[in-house]
């Protein structure tokens, strides 16, 4: 593995770049390598039949330092995250793993993340939950928390505001 | 036994179906649910934004559990479970970024030890409350009912041997029920609730799959934990049969709320009135009110 010239793909001409695999989580980096592509995570991938998601060739890519090509790619939000890679992996890479430490990534570069996912955040920074409450509507009756008899929902204080601003800080800076 | 409670977002926003069977049951069956003082998201959907986000919310919501002075916390929603569970075992492995969360949770006043044990739903019921002990409040059994049992991808693909034993406990349930739990093709499969943020459509096809095998195995109900996997299998069941092209029909209620029922409590009270998928012919059928 010491030569990388050879590894460039000669269909888009991309270049690997070893020092850019992942440090999200400590230890990914070195779990790639321990992966010898028996595919187990791809035969039982949940989005493999449906969306062609392919975990091993994602471990792999990472193995080789191909992070900028799969960060901008969109197969990284294919993953169902139903944790099958990780249970089946015989050597305990959890290819799930790496994919959502590529998508934080993907986010950090400010390259393009699914709407969903952003207004979740912004809804957490918001009122601390990840969804607004809602009515909900079942054979033309509404029915809420009040209405239902539950209590009113406790939000955190101001203090967890700074806290999360605290939490990005970290990370980006 | 007095435990913490963490309800998790979509249970509290808009599931509120899992809330009330929740609270009902385990009331029946003796546990007292002392509340957070605050609630905020668990950081599951974080994972794919920023980890550390994740990491620091799971910590703050045990953090609050641990200043209520219980032994265990549970949550109803099994993606919440993973995620404490996650966070748990990162903070074990990694002082220095242990030392990281602890910084902005001083921030805050709160501190995470990691003395509260987290505990699933299934492991509760089972373990704790004991089968013996919901034999005794039983007072109606649903003999010939054939149930697809969902466990959820969350309720048995972590903690490895002790995960893989939530499918068989959970079949133990029911069975207790007086109830079949059958065998399905894909009965272990993903809901798509993950999926939805990113790729909507694939992932009501997937819970459109996993309805549709569930019916030609001759399933009478699907019966799920999780809010995640009853919003995808109830609330979408439409959505879901017209993704994949089918006209599919199937009454999906939560366990809570068929042990409720089978304790005698008013399907009312167990918000049965909630469930978008038939649920009200499936109680007729099932004769016991």
């Amino acid at each position: 593995m010491s030569d990388k010239s050879s590894l460039i793909d000669l269909l888009s001409m991309a270049e690997p770049k070893p020092e850019l695999r992942l440090k999200i989580i400590r230890g990914v980096e070195k779990l790639t390598d321990i992966c010898f592509k028996c595919m187990k995570c791809t035969s039982g991938c949940t989005s493999m039949k449906l969306l062609e998601l392919k975990p091993h060739i994602i471990v792999n890519l990472v193995r080789m330092g191909f992070v900028d090509e799969l960060v901008s790619s969109t197969m990284i939000w294919d993953c169902s995250i139903c944790l099958k890679c990780k249970e089946r992996c015989p050597q305990e890479v959890s290819p799930v793993d790496i994919i959502l430490a590529l998508r934080c990534e993907a986010v950090v570069r400010g390259l393009e993340a699914p709407e969903e996912y952003r207004s979740m955040l912004t809804c957490i920074m918001e009122n601390g939950l990840a969804y607004r409450e809602k009515k909900r509507v079942v054979e033309g009756v509404e029915y809420d928390r009040v209405k239902l008899g539950l209590p009113k929902i406790k939000g955190p204080k101001e203090t967890f505001m700074n806290a999360m601003f605290m939490v990005f800080g970290e990370v980006l800076g | 036994m007095k435990i913490s409670v963490y309800w998790g977002c979509l249970t509290l926003t808009s599931e509120y179906a899992c809330e009330l069977s929740t609270r009902k049951v385990l009331s029946e069956l003796g546990i007292e649910l002392e509340e957070l003082s605050e609630y905020t998201c668990c950081g599951h959907p974080m994972k794919s934004i920023n980890l550390t986000a994740a990491l620091y919310l799971a910590a703050r919501s045990m953090a609050l559990a641990e200043k209520n002075k219980t032994e265990i916390l549970i949550s109803p929603c099994s993606k919440c479970y993973e995620t404490f569970k996650w966070a748990e075992d990162l903070l074990k492995k990694d002082e220095s970024l242990k030392k990281k969360i602890d910084n902005i949770l001083k921030e805050e006043n709160l501190s995470y030890n990691g003395e509260i044990s987290i505990i699933h739903m299934i492991d509760l019921l089972y373990d704790y409350v004991g089968v013996e002990k919901l034999k005794e409040k039983i007072k109606f059994e649903f003999e010939g009912l054939k149930v697809a049992a969902h466990p959820g991808c969350y309720a048995f693909r972590i903690d490895g041997k002790t995960g893989l034993k939530r499918i068989s406990k959970f079949d133990a349930l029911i069975e207790v029920l007086g109830a079949n739990s059958i065998y399905y093709a894909g009965k272990l499969d993903c809901c798509g609730g993950n999926l939805r943020p990113s790729r909507p459509e694939a992932a009501l096809t997937l819970a459109g799959e996993k309805l549709n095998s569930a019916i030609e195995f001759g399933a009478g109900c699907l019966v799920d934990f999780c809010p995640h996997c009853h919003e995808m299998l109830d609330y979408r069941q439409e959505e879901a049969s017209a993704t994949i092209g089918k006209k599919l029909k199937i009454p999906v209620i939560y366990y809570m709320q068929l042990l409720g029922i089978s304790f005698g409590i008013k399907p009312e009270e167990l918000g049965i009135q909630l469930n978008k998928s038939g649920v009200e012919e499936l109680i007729k059928k099932l004769n016991v009110f």
